[in-house]
């Protein structure tokens, strides 16, 4: 029989190298899709910008992941992770280019909004993951690919403006955005060339996808209809900021357009989900299948304030810098990348945090945790030293990031079954926050932003008392190597 | 078809049957009804069956009594993965030639041993019903609406001139035998009545339906039901000798209690009692095992070598992964791996050791040293056709062990096939096993999607069909093909995902392409074997491994006189494009030269 592979970083083997390739590939999906964030005071002087519409833009570049999740799930379900993501690099690469040469506003927001799509790498990544790896490695496994990934948008805040100097003069950022997306159209080949869908001798096939979320009783299909509306509701929210209300960037008509059709798929949706889910209203569900919605409910709202607030702070983040202290573009990009720098060790160690010392406790505590932070940031103005507010930034973040990891590490035990559609949903909700909160952002100034968050987390800590602990059966591993019974709670 | 026992919904018969002389001398009729308790009755069901040994004979009596007590004997000592039917079919067919030879030979020469017969086995929620001769079985069912009361067997009986009839099938009457085979279901409540025709032959079908009715009616108490079933038919009997019966009287009453009823969560339930281990290390100690290695762990099972602690001897251990914990077909698979596995006895197939009963889910292994039929494929990228042959001759010798038992593989590849040390051959996993036995068992779990390698599974699969024994032809071609030539035959790896609707997909790539010194006539044998239409393939794996050894002069010879359409449908059109192309180059000279 065939020697088993270790669980060895250092490897690049079998596995391992599938794991490398696919968290730098997910780093390659942040960086382009953050490659704005830390050049936007050059972006804005080069194209004329004024602050709404830098702003905008923010808004924009997070939009369009939400339906794109859905459909790059539907894509991988179909043609295998190893292409999609191969494509999904290279298409991507094609609204970077047009985002490096474009001449005005309305350019920019729709090679912007384009530019949203890759921000949907990261499903492709956890379904080629979980592919590979057994179930107990698999936590340690997908912790690597998501935080080491989400250090894409550290790595772009950090070498982006020192680039942009480097080439120089006023078209300096095109050049740096414009190597990120060669980047990423030359690491589409090398991942197609390199990886494979499954482990040799493991292709087997896959049940068809579900399609919509399974709920196991009346009240919660209810629940479910109820926590699909912020979905739709960010998408409008966004229509209607673009619209002659906010930056008169679409006219009115065309805003009624996006309104209707958001409301044609909203009912398209509905329908789908009755479908799937009508039995609950004829016959109970055998016990065997039943969960509790909530469960899914908590976490989609704990995401929206970890995942979405980090995605809306590091697209503002060096511009928050910039402007507090007056700093240069490459410095404020460099000090920003210490929030994303924290993805390192902050993620996987969320998840390993809650494997040890139970999902809720952990949960509860890195929840507070944000909250006081980002109300500490909030407080950051010109007066405080510029280390102090790095390291309130550091912290904020560690707890920020330990919380997506520990809400990820509840996912699967929810009901295991339906951990991809659980995790997917959990997902849009992250994108979700992030439009919400960066659309905040154009209205008010970074304080009441940031505050906005700390709220929006107290709120979350208050959901979270309603979340039971994932109980159940599992064995373990007694001090003495002999394997036991024990009832986790 | 899960393996769990004893549900408590399961299968409840209750027996009641009379039998006498009449005013007969002797009583020719011979009845035995038997529904073992525990896993044999739920395997194998519940019988009960009636002969009338056919008066003429001498050896009468021996005849029906031998029949009825064989066939039941028999039947439960088939082995448990057969279908009812093949199990039914074998014992009779022997019973019909033992008969047959005894009443040739002897003193009985003139009158032979000759009995009709009628059973019926209750197995699951079917009744499955074998019939020769002129006894009956009869039917009554309740509905919403009233009461139906059916003969479900056709006598096989010929009158002639009006009076006397004759039986024109008969069991040990001739050296073949024709039985009548048929399926019903069962319903909770069903009444079935084997008769001889000492009863049905005087008793009108009203008497007979209101005796079922009445059996049909018995109080629900369960322990009675039996001998007031007997008291029933032995009303019956006296009524019919009171009707003026010439012959024996022999009936007996079946009365479905329960049914087995299927549950998801009963079978999860006891599919869940058996917790899954966590991935084990090496030095931790499971039951009376200690890891010593761990050979393999997936995304599917984790599979470790162990030592018993007891004898110090080395096995493989092999846990499903906790993914699946929720999956109940997956980890019904691995049940019935277990079964299947303690129930092939073959050098060529991997034993399941018995363990000790645990609380954890995992199977004992013998341990198998050496490498993976893939291993090997890859270091011999060159192999001669001799080794190939010899490989392929083993592992077709251990897959006739499946075969023998009504089995399907479904999952044959280079991955489960090891070759030991000493270069032997064996099948180490078969988790996939289609077993027809346990097929006709009802169960709530189905199966959500073809469960083989997309490499190596045959395209019927694909196209919604069931599992049959030319499917692992398949997949054996596949792996002959792909140690010839390191190849696939087919390029699959695009229908993983996709939906297939036709056969046209398949489109073989010739094995001499991959390698030159492939001759034809092994290409065809490789062609045949992996064709994607069932029926064109190798119905047996003798003529396999027989085209594999010499050249089929039969199919070469049908090769050269094929149109090159057929033999190289490539060439063809090649060709015939390339006609064209000069006929429109000529077109165009001559339209230019006339202008």
């Amino acid at each position: 029989m065939s020697s088993v592979e270790k669980f060895s970083i250092f490897s690049f083997v079998g596995k391992m190298k599938v794991l490398h390739l696919s968290w730098m590939a997910f780093f390659i999906t942040f960086l382009v899709w953050f490659n704005h964030a830390p050049l936007l005071q050059s972006i804005a002087a080069s194209l004329g910008l004024d602050n709404e519409q830098i702003k905008t833009l923010l808004i924009l570049n997070v939009a369009l992941t939400i339906p794109a999740r859905i459909i790059i799930g539907m894509l991988t379900d179909r043609f295998g992770p190893r292409i999609v993501y191969s494509g999904l690099l290279a298409v991507c690469s094609i609204p970077c280019f047009m985002y490096a040469m474009a001449e005005t506003f309305t350019q920019a927001a729709i090679a912007r909004f384009l530019l949203g799509f890759i921000g949907a790498g990261f499903v492709i990544g956890i379904r080629m993951v979980s592919e590979w790896f057994p179930a107990n490695e698999l936590g340690t496994a997908e912790g690597i690919y998501g935080g080491w990934g989400n250090f894409g948008s550290a790595a772009a805040a950090f070498l982006l403006p020192t680039l942009a100097l480097f080439f120089g003069g006023e078209n300096g950022w095109r050049w740096a955005v414009g190597l990120t997306g060669l980047l990423s159209l030359l690491f589409s080949f090398v991942y197609y060339a390199n990886v494979r869908d499954t482990p040799k001798g493991a292709n087997y096939f896959k049940p068809k996808s579900l399609g919509a979320l399974e709920i196991t009783s009346k009240g919660d299909f209810f629940l479910l209809v109820v926590m699909k509306v912020p979905m739709y509701a960010a998408l409008a929210l966004l229509a209607w900021k673009l619209s002659p209300s906010g930056v008169n960037m679409l006219s009115g008509t065309t805003e009624n357009i996006i309104y209707v059709c958001l409301g044609i798929l909203f009912i398209y949706d509905l329908f789908h989900t009755w479908k799937v889910n009508k039995t609950v209203f004829e016959k109970p569900v055998p016990e065997l299948h039943r969960y509790k919605f909530k469960q899914v409910a908590v976490l989609n709202i704990l995401y929206f304030a970890t995942f979405g607030s980090e995605l809306a702070v590091i697209s503002m983040l060096p511009l928050f810098f910039a402007d507090t202290f007056s700093l240069t573009p490459i410095v404020a990009g460099m000090v920003a990348s210490a929030y994303a720098f924290m993805n390192l060790m902050s993620r996987p160690g969320g998840g390993w945090i809650s494997d040890r010392y139970g999902r809720k406790p952990t949960l509860l505590i890195l929840t507070g945790g944000l909250a006081v932070g980002y109300f500490a940031m909030s407080q950051i103005d010109s007066q405080w030293g510029l280390w102090l507010a790095v390291v309130v930034a550091m912290a904020c973040s560690f707890f920020v990031q330990a919380g997506e990891g520990a809400v990820f590490a509840v996912v699967p035990l929810i009901k295991r079954r339906l951990t991809g559609q659980i995790a997917g949903m959990t997902g849009a909700y992250g994108n979700v926050g992030a439009v919400v909160y960066l659309t905040v952002l154009s209205f008010v100034d970074y304080s009441t932003f940031f505050l906005v968050i700390a709220v929006t987390a107290v709120l979350g800590f208050i959901t979270l008392l309603f979340m039971e602990e994932p109980a159940g059966h599992i064995a373990e591993v007694n001090e003495d190597g002999s394997v036991e019974l024990i009832t986790v709670n | 078809m899960p393996l769990a026992v004893d549900k408590p919904k399961s299968l409840q018969l209750r027996f009641g049957g009379y039998s006498s002389a009449g005013i007969k001398p002797e009583n020719q009729d011979a009845f035995v009804a038997h529904f073992p308790s525990g896993s044999a009755g739920y395997l194998k069901g519940g019988v009960a069956c009636m002969a009338d040994g056919v008066s003429c004979s001498d050896s009468a009596q021996l005849a029906s009594q031998t029949s009825v007590t064989t066939f039941v004997e028999d039947y439960f000592s088939t082995p448990d993965a057969w279908p009812v039917k093949t199990a039914a079919a074998r014992v009779l067919s022997s019973l019909n030639s033992w008969l047959y030879q005894h009443g040739q030979s002897g003193s009985a020469r003139h009158n032979g041993l000759v009995t009709t017969f009628s059973a019926v086995v209750f197995k699951s929620t079917t009744a499955h019903i074998l019939h020769v001769g002129d006894s009956r079985l009869y039917r009554y069912r309740q509905h919403s609406t009233g009461a139906d009361f059916e003969q479900l067997s056709r006598d096989h009986s010929h009158q002639q001139g009006g009076e006397k009839s004759f039986l024109t099938r008969a069991l040990g009457m001739d050296s073949h035998l024709e039985v009548d085979y048929q399926q019903e279901d069962l319903q909770k409540g069903d009444v079935f009545l084997l008769s001889t025709d000492g009863v049905h032959d005087v008793l009108p079908n009203t008497t007979l339906k209101s005796f079922l009715g009445r059996a049909h009616e018995l109080p629900h108490e369960k322990s009675q039901q039996s001998s007031q079933l007997e008291t029933l038919c032995r009303e019956m009997g006296e009524v019919a000798l009171a009707r003026g019966s010439e012959d024996n009287i022999s009936c007996l009453l079946i009365r479905v209690v329960e049914l087995p009823e299927d549950d998801i969560d009963e079978v999860h339930r006891k599919l869940s009692q058996l917790t899954i281990p966590p991935a084990l290390e090496v030095g931790i100690k499971i039951d009376a095992y200690e890891i010593q290695r761990v050979l393999h762990s997936g995304t599917r099972s984790h599979v470790y070598l162990a030592k018993d602690l007891n004898d110090q001897s080395l096995c493989v251990l092999k846990t499903p992964s906790e993914n699946y914990q929720e999956d109940l077909e997956f980890l019904e698979a691995f049940v019935r791996e277990q079964w299947v596995g303690r129930r092939i006895n073959h050098p060529g197939v991997m034993k399941i050791i018995n363990h000790p009963s645990s609380r954890f889910m995992y199977h004992a292994c013998e341990y198998v040293e050496g490498k993976t039929l893939r291993q090997w494929i890859y270091d011999n990228p060159h192999p001669s056709f001799e080794r190939v042959r010899d490989i392929t001759t083993e592992l077709v010798s251990a897959l006739r062990a499946f075969q023998r038992l009504s089995m399907v593989h479904r999952d044959l590849k280079p991955e489960n096939v090891i070759i030991s040390l000493e270069g032997s051959v064996k099948i180490i996993d078969f988790g996939t096993v289609q077993v027809s036995g346990l097929d006709e068992i009802t169960s709530p779990v189905s199966e959500s999607g073809p469960v083989g390698a997309v490499d190596y599974i045959a395209p019927e699969y694909l196209l919604g069909e069931k599992g049959q024994h030319r499917s692992d032809i398949f997949s054996i071609g596949v792996i002959v093909y792909e140690m010839l030539t390191g190849a696939l035959p087919y390029q699959s790896p695009r229908v993983q995902r996709a939906s297939v609707r036709s056969y046209d997909i398949w489109q073989y790539q010739s094995a001499s392409s991959q390698r030159s010194d492939i001759p034809t006539w092994i290409d065809l044998a490789l062609q045949k074997a992996t064709a994607p239409l069932p029926a064109q393939r190798y119905g047996a794996l003798s003529e396999f491994l027989q085209d594999l050894k010499t050249p089929n002069h039969s199919m070469l010879s049908q090769l050269e006189t094929a149109p090159l359409l057929e033999r190289d449908p490539v060439s063809f059109w090649k060709l015939i494009s390339g006609l064209l192309f000069v006929c429109l180059l000529l077109q165009f000279y001559f339209m230019n030269s006339e202008l």
